[in-house]
């Protein structure tokens, strides 16, 4: 077990390097010199100076390299371009919305992914199971900005019940705060959920005939207790779905705090990308990576929790 | 369906009431062509504390009608008739009452024991669970009983087993928790289906013990699914035949398995492999005749079986009963005796077809093989095998001259496969040489090793996922030609035709699809591809014990007769003692990793040096019940 945590961090350490090369390597790959694209549009010699200063372009890559390495271990992405802020500081007060956003959804496309993939694995070919692949094609099928502008047409210019934009920090106000949120969270979960379904619906339909359900039943356990045995195995394979997903996810939120207005992650990167706000970009994309990296961490965890085979090592023989 | 009551079975029983009573029991399928039958008409009892065993080849139905019992069949099926248990009409009872019995009154254990029991649960929690559903213990409570249950199935260090996973047991382990968890609740049956066949033949004699003492003390009946008459003679006290969803004979386990009334029991009887039937004359006949002729279930065999026991088994080779018949290797296929007799077993069987140089086996044959016309088929040295550390196979020597038959022996993790896998080229043994035909083949590249693959090919044990599901047959078979570019178009045609003709499979059915043949059919498949390049070694990893036993009897015959004609030479890697015998002229039994005793089949099998040998021998059933017994007493 604590060799594989071992394993598995060193895994990520090694996918990191890789990301930080690939960024680097970006920025050095662009025609013309780094410290004006970095300096952005029209800039003063001062500044392609202090950049040039700052990121020592005129000293060799792997010294670049390591300088900005360090850099960013001691949280410094150097400052904003277009706001002259600390890339660092924005990038904080841009994280708490994206990471509630990701979360909820999340949640919500846990919940109604398993819950709706159990009960049509369980009522496989009949009525439920029927609505339950129509609707999950309906999520896969429809964009999340569709989705999203509908939302907000109904739920909040018709009905009025919730805010079509806009986004209270919980610690203001938790229900404003969850009000904002409920619409986002749900659209950005739809797809997942749909995908969770399918892919809950298949492993437990394989795990219900399998061996050890007959077992199960062969002992007079009730159907829930049957269905409990199947499930645990199938989350198996819905992890690893999940795991993969979140990167979907994670490009979700840009589209959907466009829409709901959320001044969020996704929000900075994309403004960021039109501002050729090199920094911002940079540190944007770093970030991002190590956050896909420690959530397939955790999902990699939850494995070994969810299944023992991992977890112990055999020995019997 | 036949008629004979059970009227010779326990006088002192009879007067029991039975506490299962099946009758007239019939379960059909509702599917897309229609309704199918699966059983028609079943009908048998059994009393507590008694052994009843219902005996059948796959598709008998014998299955279905156990799980029928418990209402554990899909929805589709229909169950008509009547099955009691202790008065209770089962048939048509309402699933929630079924689902009180279940576990409760009637217990169940399956075949699989390597995937019946949950994967992600404890094996404690697994059988606590039983008793708080239907005892409606407390969790401490529940874990003391099932510490209690795993010390009455002989897990040693109970209370510490608990905590374990199921994938931390060996197999045989496995199958004592879910005997342990059958008997949890005290059931008044036991329906065991297949309990031994995963089993190694050791493990197999334990489990069977372990099942009759409860049989015994707890006075349970037990329903013994199974298709092994040599476990039927070791526990049943009465049998059920069944065939095609019918019971075509019952009675007294005696009776049935030494003067079988019906012919199917006869000639599922002749099919089983047994020792004291050596090499060349295949498998019983599928005919009723051989069991009543030469073969008898073999009391009167020279069995070795009784090991240490009796001191010194005569020299007579088993089976040389029939000397004037010594005409090697000649006669048609399950007619005569052709025996090989100890020295004979030395000299290449194949006598029509290729001519076969004379290959140094004359002298120790698993050490030099140098100065000869023709290199050994197979030359394995000091091979070793470790897999993280732990070493799978150890030191193993095997040498297989041209167009002989090798049987290497062992049960579960003994590494016979992975000698296999290396002898194959599939695995890269840790140091020692693979030499094939010449060719040392240990460090090939695979790039380099591939146009020597034409002098070797191996059968799997288990045909339905060695051949691609999505070829027919015949692109199956054709596909080792066109690799090789041996040949194409009209001529890999009229091949791929030749080779299923051979294998005794009509050449039209080329176009079929895996999935549209029977296991035998397949197997017999696998065999036509892994002859199409005219192989000079054959690795045979137990290729027909997957099958049924009057299938397996008709691809070892099969076999036999195709190794006599083409030549060439193999490695049988088997469990089993009595096929390893039908076919080969010398054997290796291997434990653990290494060899523990190699030489001529017959000597070997006569006169094992090795307490395993011996044990392997002792634990290998044999459709007697008189013999069964006198093993049982020798082992306790």
């Amino acid at each position: 077990m604590g060799r594989y945590l071992l394993n598995r961090l060193l895994q990520s350490l090694v996918t990191l390097f890789l990301v930080s090369v690939v960024i680097f390597a970006g920025v050095r790959a662009m025609p013309g010199d780094p410290a004006l694209l970095l300096a952005g549009d029209d800039p003063s010699p001062e500044t392609v100076a202090a950049i040039n200063e700052q990121y020592g372009f005129d000293r060799a890559w792997p010294l670049q390299y390591l300088t900005w390495i360090g850099q960013m271990l001691r949280w410094d992405f150097g400052e904003s371009i277009r706001t002259g802020m600390p890339v660092s500081e924005t990038i904080l007060t841009r994280l708490p919305a994206t990471l509630e956003l990701a979360a909820l959804s999340l949640l919500v496309a846990a919940l109604v992914g398993v819950l709706a993939g159990v009960a049509a694995a369980v009522r496989q070919g009949r009525p439920t199971d029927w609505l339950a692949n129509g609707v999950a094609l309906l999520g896969l099928s429809v964009p999340n900005f569709w989705l999203g502008l509908m939302g907000i047409l109904v739920f909040a210019v018709a009905l009025g019940w919730l805010p079509a934009s806009g986004y209270v920090p919980f610690f203001e106000s938790p229900a404003g705060n969850l009000a904002s949120m409920v619409m986002p969270a749900i659209v950005l979960g739809t797809g997942l959920a749909a995908i969770i379904l399918r892919q809950t619906r298949s492993s437990m339909i394989e795990a219900l005939s399998s061996d050890y359900v007959r077992t199960a039943r062969a002992k007079g356990m009730t159907p829930r207790r049957v269905v409990a045995h199947a499930l645990r195995n199938s989350l198996i394979t819905v992890l690893t779905i999940l795991g993969l997903q979140l990167g979907a996810l994670i490009s979700g939120t840009v589209v959907t705090e466009q829409i709901f207005v959320l001044p969020g992650f996704g929000r900075l990167m994309v403004e960021s990308v039109f501002t050729r706000d090199f920094p911002v970009i940079q540190a944007t994309v770093m970030v991002t990576a190590v956050g896909y990296i420690l959530v397939n961490l955790v999902v990699d965890l939850l494995y070994s929790v969810v299944d023992p085979r991992i977890r112990v090592q055999g020995g019997a023989r | 369906m036949s008629t004979t009551a059970s009227g010779t079975a326990h006088e002192e029983a009879a007067e029991v009431e039975p506490v299962l009573r099946l009758t007239d029991l019939s379960v059909g399928f509702r599917t897309e062509d229609g309704p199918v039958r699966a059983t028609t008409g079943v009908g048998f009892d059994v009393r507590p504390g008694e052994v009843l065993a219902v005996v059948g080849e796959s598709g008998s139905g014998k299955s279905v009608s156990a799980m029928s019992l418990l209402g554990l069949l899909p929805p589709s099926a229909t169950v008509t008739g009547s099955a009691t248990l202790a008065g209770e009409e089962l048939v048509g009872m309402p699933e929630r009452r079924l689902r009180a019995l279940r576990g409760n009154e009637i217990a169940m254990i399956f075949q699989e024991p390597m995937t019946s029991l949950n994967p992600v649960f404890t094996v404690g929690w697994q059988l606590g669970e039983v008793l708080r559903e239907h005892r409606g213990l407390s969790r401490a409570a529940a874990r003391e009983r099932s510490r209690e249950l795993l010390e009455l199935v002989g897990i040693p260090e109970a209370a510490r087993r608990l905590d374990s996973y199921p994938h931390q047991m060996s197999g045989g382990q496995r199958q004592r928790v879910m005997i342990a968890m059958a008997v949890a609740c005290d059931p008044r049956v036991l329906v065991a289906d297949e309990p031994t066949t995963a089993l190694d033949v050791t493990v197999q004699a334990e489990i069977l013990d372990l099942l009759r003492d409860l049989c015994r003390r707890l006075g349970t009946a037990i329903v013994l699914i199974t298709h092994d008459m040599g476990v039927v003679a070791d526990i049943a006290d009465r049998v059920v035949v069944m065939r095609d969803g019918q019971v075509v004979e019952r009675g007294d386990v005696r009776q049935v398995l030494t003067a079988p009334r019906h012919e199917y029991t006869a000639t599922l009887l002749a099919a089983v492999p047994h020792l004291g039937r050596p090499r060349s004359d295949g498998p019983g006949a599928a005919g009723a005749d051989t069991a009543t002729g030469a073969e008898r279930p073999s009391p009167a065999a020279p069995e070795p079986a009784s090991g240490g026991t009796e001191p010194s088994p005569q020299v007579v080779e088993p089976g040389v009963a029939e000397p004037g018949v010594a005409e090697p290797g000649v006669a048609e296929p399950g007619a005569g005796e052709p025996e090989v007799a100890h020295e004979d077993a030395a000299t290449p069987p194949t006598r029509r077809g290729a001519p076969v140089v004379t290959t140094p086996r004359a002298g120790g044959r698993a050490a030099t093989a140098d100065v000869v016309d023709v290199p050994p088929a197979l030359e394995l040295r000091d091979l070793v095998v470790e897999y993280h550390q732990v070493r799978a196979v150890r030191e193993v020597s095997v040498t297989v001259g041209a167009g002989e038959v090798v049987g290497l022996v062992g049960e579960s993790g003994s590494g016979k496969s992975t000698v296999g896998r290396c002898a194959a080229g599939l695995q890269r043994p840790t140091s020692g040489t693979v030499r094939v035909a010449g060719h040392d083949i240990t460090a090939l590249s695979a790039r380099r090793l591939r146009p020597l693959r034409r002098d070797f090919s191996i059968v799997f044990q288990d045909p339905a996922s060695s051949l691609n599901p999505r070829m027919t047959i015949g692109e199956s078979i054709a596909e080792p030609l066109r690799m090789h570019r041996v040949s194409r178009g009209a001529g890999l045609r009229d091949r791929v035709a030749e080779l299923l003709e051979s294998v005794s499979l009509r050449a039209d059915m080329h176009v079929r699809y895996p999935h549209e043949l029977s296991g035998g059919q397949r197997q017999r498949v696998s065999i036509a591809r892994a002859l199409a390049l005219e192989p000079k070694l054959l690795i045979a990893d137990e290729p027909t014990s997957a099958l049924d036993v009057s299938v397996q009897a008709n691809v070892l015959r099969l076999f036999v007769d195709l190794q006599r004609r083409l030549g060439f030479a193999c490695l049988f890697i088997s469990h089993d003692l009595a096929v390893v015998e039908m076919l080969t002229s010398h054997v290796a039994v291997m434990r653990r990793g290494e060899i523990v005793e190699s030489g001529p089949t017959g000597a070997v099998l006569a006169e094992p040096s090795h307490e395993y040998t011996r044990a392997l021998l002792a634990a290998a059933p044999v459709p007697d019940p008189d013999e069964q017994r006198r093993r049982r007493e020798a082992r306790a």
